[in-house]
């Protein structure tokens, strides 16, 4: 475009100036009526756009039309014309181009295009064009693209981008940009220059902030006054995203939030670790969609408060909280389920009307809470069941473990289950199976037995309802993937494993995960002659619980997969 | 790459798109090549690419930078679509490892490119909304600023510092923790 669009320019109010002022006379005096259509039809962005290749006179016309007074007259026309002349960038292709294209654009994204600016803007292109060879190039891009590369760029980064000059002062002030402590780089306990550097960004950037993330101030007394300052400055307003995680030495009492923590009107999203939510706290967001409290002190009454004015949460993640005995769940759009707790932390957990719940994980542990689930329609992914977590009701099906088990329906939403259990127990698994016809992936996890070390007044395992030797639908038919994670190391158990070579003839993969494990002699055991499914692959992995190398695709929106650090096929 | 499309190659491939710089070169390319830039893929639901989309913001030497980077990205995609479902498949696993790290090598070469042209490919990106490399561009750029002193980013960008003394003595003043 720009060659040619410069070349035009060039051509039409250089060298032949007499035959544009006849071409545009001409046209002047016979078609006064098409003057308001040729307003409007001006490309408002890029003059040099648009134009067809021969017709100089029309690049004249609109150029004319462009500036304020649209009078057209022979003496305005020649006093425009040196002007025109004048304001035209350089005749040097190889240079200009590039910045006309800038200009041009930039045009286009601004959508000003006032078109009393046009002629300085040819003089500015001229002048960048005359003077370097390479301008600035991040000054000539749109705003819009200029803030898009700023905020990717850290704090500290960004405000030093400030002291290079007003054009670049300029975009850092005009981006969006977060408060997070995390990428201020000072020393972990030095505490006053984290906050004075808080400080220094909350009063000097002009901007609402999207997001506020702290993780590394704690919550005492000396540093309140200025907790419930940051909060309460008015920038935060509109944020978005909050997340607190406070510091907490081991010994240290969890303090309190302040109120003004959880004003902001407009938050989705809220993260809170290591304080204590003062009883009676409501938040006040009615946009709020995630909810995550780690390590909080909070009553079951202020929770169910707080959760009966979240409508529309759609993500829950209760991880390790003290002082949540039972919870009733009432949230149409909640989708995601995590519940993580203390032994005897939450012992009761309904959860009513889950139109929407499609992912349930509560507690690997042997211990967790009753549950009871009246109906889940869209549940895809449930677990870890079984042990202390013994009694689950699910609409009308039913899992009870102490007494009798009662099948009277079943899940046939969900897809990937998670069971937990301490010993290879084929009549266990049988009735869970039972249960989910259309299994696609289990996981099944061996707990140890040392975890349960209180007297439990719910019996764990125990059960023999199913006949295992009767068809179960999801073996014959849906199962794609097992997990055993941690299976005993015990020579008799290959009969556990057996049982499933030989059944499911869907099977694709069989993934075996321990932490420290000498498989060779174990495959020996497995009946592999009588493959049910000749395509399954194995997997033979060890995992640490911090350490990751390598990944399994079904890792993937799957919580029950534990970190697997390796890997081997051997088939 | 850069051939005015013949009568019967057109009848040989119908989800061909031609794309038209600004300087009226022609570019044949796949529907799902065109499709990576969001503002083409309207235009081919909306039905107005017959006879060719011009792009009068794109020059042809920028135009044959995008459309190599769409055809790569464009393979990817079909990739990643085709294979969701299995995941058990180990030389699957083995496939898809590679193609990523050999995307990010050719993402890495892709931006082996002098600033112009890399600023270029910003505004190409932008124009044509295609995320992927508006991304990988915006990002070299913020990574070429990172960790870097006013001076050095002034050098580098051929900046005139029009901040007086005064002004940039505030400037550093109000902001030291930054420089520090």
């Amino acid at each position: 475009m720009d060659n040619r669009g410069v070349k035009q320019l060039r051509d039409c109010a250089g060298e032949d100036g007499e035959q544009n002022r006849k071409e545009v006379k001409m046209d002047g005096a016979g078609e006064e009526e098409k003057l308001p259509d040729l307003v409007s039809s001006l490309p408002i962005t890029n003059p040099t756009t648009s134009l067809p290749p021969v017709d100089r006179g029309e690049v004249k016309r609109q150029r004319d039309c462009a500036s304020e007074d649209v009078e057209r007259n022979g003496t305005g026309e020649e006093e425009k014309s040196p002007e025109l002349v004048s304001s035209l960038p350089t005749p040097n292709p190889t240079t200009s181009p590039p910045s006309m294209d800038r200009r041009g654009v930039k045009r286009l994204m601004d959508g000003a295009g006032v078109d009393g600016d046009r002629d300085r803007e040819f003089k500015k292109a001229k002048s960048e064009a005359l003077e370097e060879e390479e301008s600035d190039l991040v000054s000539s891009l749109p705003l819009e693209l200029a803030c898009d590369i700023f905020s990717r760029l850290s704090t500290i980064d960004g405000v030093s981008t400030t002291a290079v000059c007003h054009t670049w002062k300029q975009i850092w002030l005009a981006t969006p940009i977060s408060v997070n402590d995390g990428e201020l780089v000072v020393g972990p306990g030095d505490t006053e220059k984290r906050k004075m550097i808080i400080d220094c960004i909350i009063k000097s950037h002009p901007l609402p902030f999207g997001r506020f993330k702290c993780s590394f101030l704690r919550l005492t007394p000396i540093l309140m006054a200025n907790w419930e300052l940051w909060f309460a400055d008015p920038r935060f307003d509109s944020i978005d995203e909050l997340v607190l995680l406070f510091r907490r030495g081991v010994h240290t009492a969890r303090g309190p939030l302040p109120h003004t923590a959880l004003r902001f009107p407009i938050v989705r999203v809220i993260i809170l670790a290591n304080c204590r939510i003062p009883s009676g706290s409501e938040i006040v967001s009615p946009r709020l969609s995630v909810l995550e409290l780690r390590n909080v002190v909070i009553s079951s009454d202020t929770m169910q408060g707080i959760l009966s004015r979240c409508h529309k949460l759609e993500t829950l993640k209760l991880i390790r909280n003290i002082g949540i005995v039972t919870l009733s769940l009432k949230l149409k759009r909640l989708c995601r389920l995590y519940v993580l707790c203390h032994k005897k932390e939450l012992t009761h957990l309904t959860i009513m009307e889950a139109e929407s719940l499609e992912e349930f994980y509560v507690n690997q542990f042997a211990y967790g809470p009753l549950v009871v689930i009246d109906s889940a329609p869209m549940l895809r992914t449930l677990g870890y069941i079984g042990l202390e977590t013994p009694s689950f009701d699910i609409g009308d099906s039913m899992f009870r473990q102490s007494s009798a088990i009662k099948v009277t329906g079943h899940c046939t939403s969900v897809t990937t289950l998670a069971v937990k259990m301490f010993l290879p127990d084929l009549e266990y698994i049988a009735d869970f199976l039972n249960l989910f016809p259309y299994l696609e992936t289990l996981h099944i996890l061996f707990v140890d037995r040392s975890q349960l070390t209180y007297p439990s007044e719910r019996s764990a395992g125990e059960t023999c309802l199913s006949n295992r030797e009767g068809q179960i639908n999801c073996l014959n038919n849906t199962l794609r993937n097992l997990y055993f994670w941690n299976h005993p190391e015990i020579d008799h158990h290959t009969e556990f494993t057996n049982y499933f070579i030989e059944r499911c003839s869907v099977l694709k993969s069989m993934v075996f995960a321990t932490k420290e494990w000498h498989w060779s002699d174990w495959t020996d055991q497995m009946n592999l002659k009588h493959l049910a499914s000749p395509r399954v692959q194995f997997y033979f992995a060890s995992y640490q619980h911090t350490v990751v190398v390598g990944r399994l695709p079904i890792m993937e929106n799957d919580p029950f997969g534990l970190p697997v650090s390796v890997y081997q096929t051997i088939m | 790459m850069a051939s005015a499309g013949s009568g019967d190659e057109k009848a040989a491939a119908a989800a061909m798109i031609t794309l038209i710089s600004s300087d009226n070169e022609k570019f044949e390319v796949t529907e799902a090549t065109a499709t990576l830039s969001q503002t083409i893929r309207h235009m081919i639901e909306d039905g107005c690419t017959d006879g060719g989309v011009p792009l009068p913001n794109v020059t042809s030497k920028i135009l044959a930078r995008v459309i190599e980077y769409c055809k790569k990205h464009a393979t990817a995609a079909a990739g990643e679509e085709g294979s969701s479902s299995s995941f058990s498949d180990a030389a699957f696993l083995e496939v898809d490892r590679a193609f990523l790290e050999e995307l990010e090598e050719f993402d890495d070469a892709f931006l082996e490119v002098d600033r112009a042209t890399l600023f270029d490919l910003i505004l190409a990106a932008n124009y044509l909304d295609i995320k992927g490399l508006l991304n990988l561009t915006c990002q070299k750029v913020a990574d070429s600023v990172k960790g870097k002193t006013p001076e050095q980013i002034r050098e580098m960008y051929n900046i005139v510092n029009d901040l007086t003394p005064e002004e940039e003595a505030e400037i550093r003043r109000e902001t030291q923790w930054a420089f520090e």
